[in-house]
């Protein structure tokens, strides 16, 4: 196995070969080099040709009233030139801001939730105990759910006269009959306790990789100098799971973002506009309204705002592996 | 004894087989007595080109050449006969409508797609699209590009939007050569050549194909209403006798008096949720004035920020008081499942309700027997009654302007729209095409699936029903009333609000569309409109 350590410009590399180090001489260095860019043009070209075009297609469209009912094809849609004005309707558009700040409360609620239940059912599976097998079948079941059948699901769970109500009847010991998915704001929450029912085994599947990776000779030695379970979960194993925490929190925060299909199956962005979330807008926006320049505008936005918190996210992951490391 | 038994065995096959000669004889003689219910059982009526046999009565389906099915098909057929015709047709059809194409009825015919392959050659693929997701694969097809279908069928109002987008094909040059007549006065569109104009055109020029006759139609619970005991105490309540409402004011007295959700009961069960709550605003609203209260007027101004249409609204949202709490979140699953369990005393629903629900072989359906048919409650005005219904979804089909055949495609589509193949076709209980052509209201084998009471109840809503916005910008336009019509319901907004919400709206979705536009797509909408006024009885 061999691995480069040291790369200055004007060395040769460093390579490290069954603990013996290796000058690379540098022509043969410069030779691989150029052999390597060589072999993988086609590959970058095509990996530019991926990302960078629909990307400066979203721009140019973005500049533009281009909608399909202008018959026009998208090569053409410079005609339907706006001079940015969508990004000024975007500035002003209410309903675009009511959708997101939606979408930051689905976040904010969703993903911690998630992330302790998950953490917590990791930690409880950590250890074995019987049954587990079979326990940990049943808990990874929800995420196996198709998200539109998981929709129809809670659709029904959530009716005045379904199972939720019922079972609260019980609790409380007077008959519940709330009609959760015709209230504006209970209609959110429900929409949300069906996202934490469905993607909570994600969290715990990643936590508990991370989990059980942990070294256990630190946590031994811990144990040996005396510290309890709570003092080794928070100075030993929290650290060291710190990387994929922050993995698991990125995954789960990106895709609730996105939610679109369970929310819409629920309550389709209802009632009104109350459970309207930045998916199920572009959504409308873009197969009702057909405006699709504002669309493009909106995406591109989107597009900037997720990727200055994915680089903020990378950027703490990677010093998280210094850390860690 | 024993011998006995083995004698009256022997007797019991021999008298057997002598029935089942005699029975066969009789089953076969008729044909042979009847000569034209022989043709019309297994083979075409004299003069007939083309159509079913193998039932009884088949002979009504079958054409002649000079029908528009004929025509169709000839055409089809010499085109398979000239080595042009299309290698198969490809149709995108909603899954709930599929069966009616493909399944065989009655016993003994054959399916649709059957007929067409046998009589001209050209195969029949049709691709299932999702209930409620044929605009948007529709689009999906003509923005990329994808060439997967040669015909769409989608909601007849978004025939404007398909038109301006060029994915859809102007039909206009077939019709002049293949005649469909769709305006027949016998078996043609209601309201003739102003239906046509209404369902199958845009701006002049035609570029769909009706397949469908979502004409929202009101029926009641006749155990209820039949019921001795409710009568006398409804009638000790109110002063009057308990009888389907002609007025919305009866209408919600009724509701109110049979509404108990305790009893798993409710009064009305018209839908109030997102995407189809709006058509029953739309009824309240259109029937306040005479003869229409119209929602845009000849300069194109938005009228719902009206008296009118926050006195509708205020009405809507009062309604609420005799629905299911769920009200705002039910769709039609929930609506007719709830009405197969006897769970409401009225409701507004697609006219096939009875066709599924009044139906013995639904099992699970307590209301078998038990449903009535009513005309949409109205208003008094002027001395007479204004009472309007609305058409709402109704599957049209269009030529995609990347069908291989588009000639084909056409005449596929004058035949299956044609009133005889139409009739047969919505006759069968396996899907959601339902009854819109004249011919079809009195045709046996369709009063039979959706039952002769119901029948003559959906000709007349039709006669009193108005259209959905069909201009470009359609499902926008929509889409603004229905959120704030919600939001008025979840008392998010006040009545005022969400009129002058959607006034503003929609203005903002005329500029963007193009008010020229639709100016001219106003115009002929506000022609379809009915003009029927009953006498206040």
């Amino acid at each position: 196995m061999s691995a480069v350590t040291a790369t200055t410009s004007e060395d040769a590399p460093i390579l490290e070969d069954n603990g013996k180090t290796v000058q690379a001489k540098p022509a043969l260095r410069d030779e691989g080099a150029k052999l390597g860019f060589r072999l993988t043009l086609p590959a970058q070209i095509l990996v530019l040709f991926i990302a960078v075009f629909p990307l400066l297609m979203q721009l140019y469209i973005s500049l533009t009233d281009w909608s399909p009912l202008s018959g026009l094809g998208w090569w053409s849609a410079w005609s339907l030139w706006n001079n940015f004005a969508n990004y000024t309707d975007l500035a002003a558009d209410a309903r675009f801001w009511s959708a997101l700040k939606r979408t930051a409360i689905v976040m904010i609620v969703c993903v911690p939730a998630e992330f302790l239940l998950g953490l917590a059912l990791a930690t409880l599976f950590a250890d074995e105990f019987p049954g587990k097998r079979i326990f940990y079948s049943i808990l990874l079941m929800p995420m196996m759910v198709v998200p539109a059948v998981a929709g129809y699901m809670f659709f029904m769970l959530f009716q005045s006269g379904g199972p939720v109500n019922d079972i609260l009847s019980s609790i409380s010991g007077f008959p519940v009959t709330i009609a959760w998915l015709s209230d504006p704001t209970l209609a959110l929450v429900a929409v949300m306790v069906a996202d934490i029912w469905q993607w909570t085994p994600l969290m715990f599947l990643i936590l508990l990789a991370g989990l059980v990776g942990v070294p256990e000779d630190q946590i031994k030695a811990a144990t040996l100098l005396g510290a309890n379970p709570w003092q080794r979960f928070v100075t030993i194993v929290l650290p060291k799971m710190k990387t994929i925490i922050i993995i698991a929190l990125a995954i789960r925060a990106i895709e609730n973002f996105k939610i679109f299909d369970t929310l819409y199956i629920m309550t389709g962005g209802g009632p009104g506009v109350a459970t309207e979330t930045i998916s199920v807008y572009i959504y409308k926006l873009t197969t009702q309204d057909l405006i699709w320049g504002y669309v493009a505008a909106i995406a591109l936005a989107i597009l900037i705002v997720l990727s200055i918190a994915a680089v903020f996210a990378m950027k703490r992951m990677a010093r998280a592996r210094e850390v860690t490391a | 004894m024993s011998d006995m038994i083995r004698m009256s065995r022997r007797r019991l096959l021999a008298s057997g087989g002598k029935a089942a000669v005699l029975v066969a004889a009789a089953g076969i003689a008729p044909k042979f007595i009847r000569p034209s219910r022989a043709y019309a059982a297994d083979a075409l009526a004299p003069g007939m080109i083309g159509g079913p046999t193998g039932f009884d009565g088949s002979e009504r389906y079958q054409y002649g050449p000079d029908t528009p099915e004929g025509r169709a098909i000839e055409a089809a057929k010499a085109m398979k006969g000239a080595g042009k015709a299309p290698a198969k047709i490809v149709l995108g059809l909603s899954d709930g409508s599929i069966g009616q194409l493909t399944q065989p009825f009655p016993a003994g015919a054959p399916s649709i797609k059957d007929l067409w392959e046998k009589e001209t050659g050209i195969p029949l693929e049709i691709v299932g699209v999702p209930n409620g997701q044929e605009f948007t694969k529709t689009m999906q097809d003509i923005s990329t590009k994808g060439g997967a279908y040669d015909i769409y069928a989608v909601e007849w109002n978004r025939l404007g939007d398909l038109a301006e987008t060029g994915g859809i094909l102007k039909l206009d040059d077939f019709v002049a050569q293949y005649k469909p007549e769709w305006d027949d006065p016998e078996r043609g569109y209601v309201n003739g050549a102003k239906g046509v104009s209404l369902l199958n055109q845009y701006r002049g020029s035609t570029y769909g194909v009706s397949l469908d006759g979502d004409f929202q139609t009101w029926v009641y619970s006749t155990d209820l209403f039949g019921d001795a005991t409710e009568k006398k105490a409804f009638s000790d309540k109110h002063g009057y006798e308990l009888a389907p409402p002609k007025t919305w004011k009866q209408h919600d007295e009724i509701a109110a008096f049979f509404h108990r959700p305790d009893k798993g009961l409710f009064g009305s069960t018209d839908l109030r949720n997102q995407g189809w709550g709006y058509t029953n605003w739309y009824q309240r609203y259109v029937s306040m004035a005479s003869p229409n209260q119209f929602l845009f007027d000849d300069s194109g101004k938005p009228l719902i920020n009206s008296e009118q249409g926050i006195a509708a609204t205020n009405e809507y949202i009062a309604s609420l008081a005799h629905h299911s709490p769920d009200a705002i979140s039910w769709g039609w699953p929930e609506q007719y499942g709830n009405f197969a369990k006897g769970g409401a005393a009225m409701t507004c629903a697609f006219s096939n309700l009875p066709k599924f629900l009044d139906n013995a072989g639904n099992k699970d359906s307590q209301v078998t027997g038990k449903i009535g048919s009513m005309l949409p409650p109205g208003r008094e005005l002027d001395g007479k009654l204004i009472s309007r219904s609305v058409l709402w979804l109704n599957l049209s089909a269009s030529v995609s302007s990347q069908a291989k055949n588009p000639e084909a495609c056409y005449l596929f589509l004058q035949w299956l729209g044609s009133s005889r193949i139409y009739a047969w076709m919505t006759a069968n209980p396996g899907g959601y095409f339902d009854p819109f052509r004249l011919s079809d209201f009195s045709d046996p084998l369709v009063r039979q699936t959706y039952h002769a009471y119901h029948m003559d109840v959906v000709r007349e809503t039709v006669a009193r029903t108005v259209p959905t916005i069909n201009y470009p910008g359609a499902t926008a336009f929509h889409n603004a009333l229905d959120e704030n019509l919600v939001a008025a319901l979840t008392k998010a907004k006040t009545a005022e609000q969400a009129m002058a919400d959607t006034e503003a709206e929609w203005k903002k979705i005329a500029r963007r569309t193009g008010e020229d536009k639709l100016l001219e797509a106003i115009k002929t909408n506000k022609e379809a409109w009915p003009t029927v006024l009953d006498p206040i009885s």
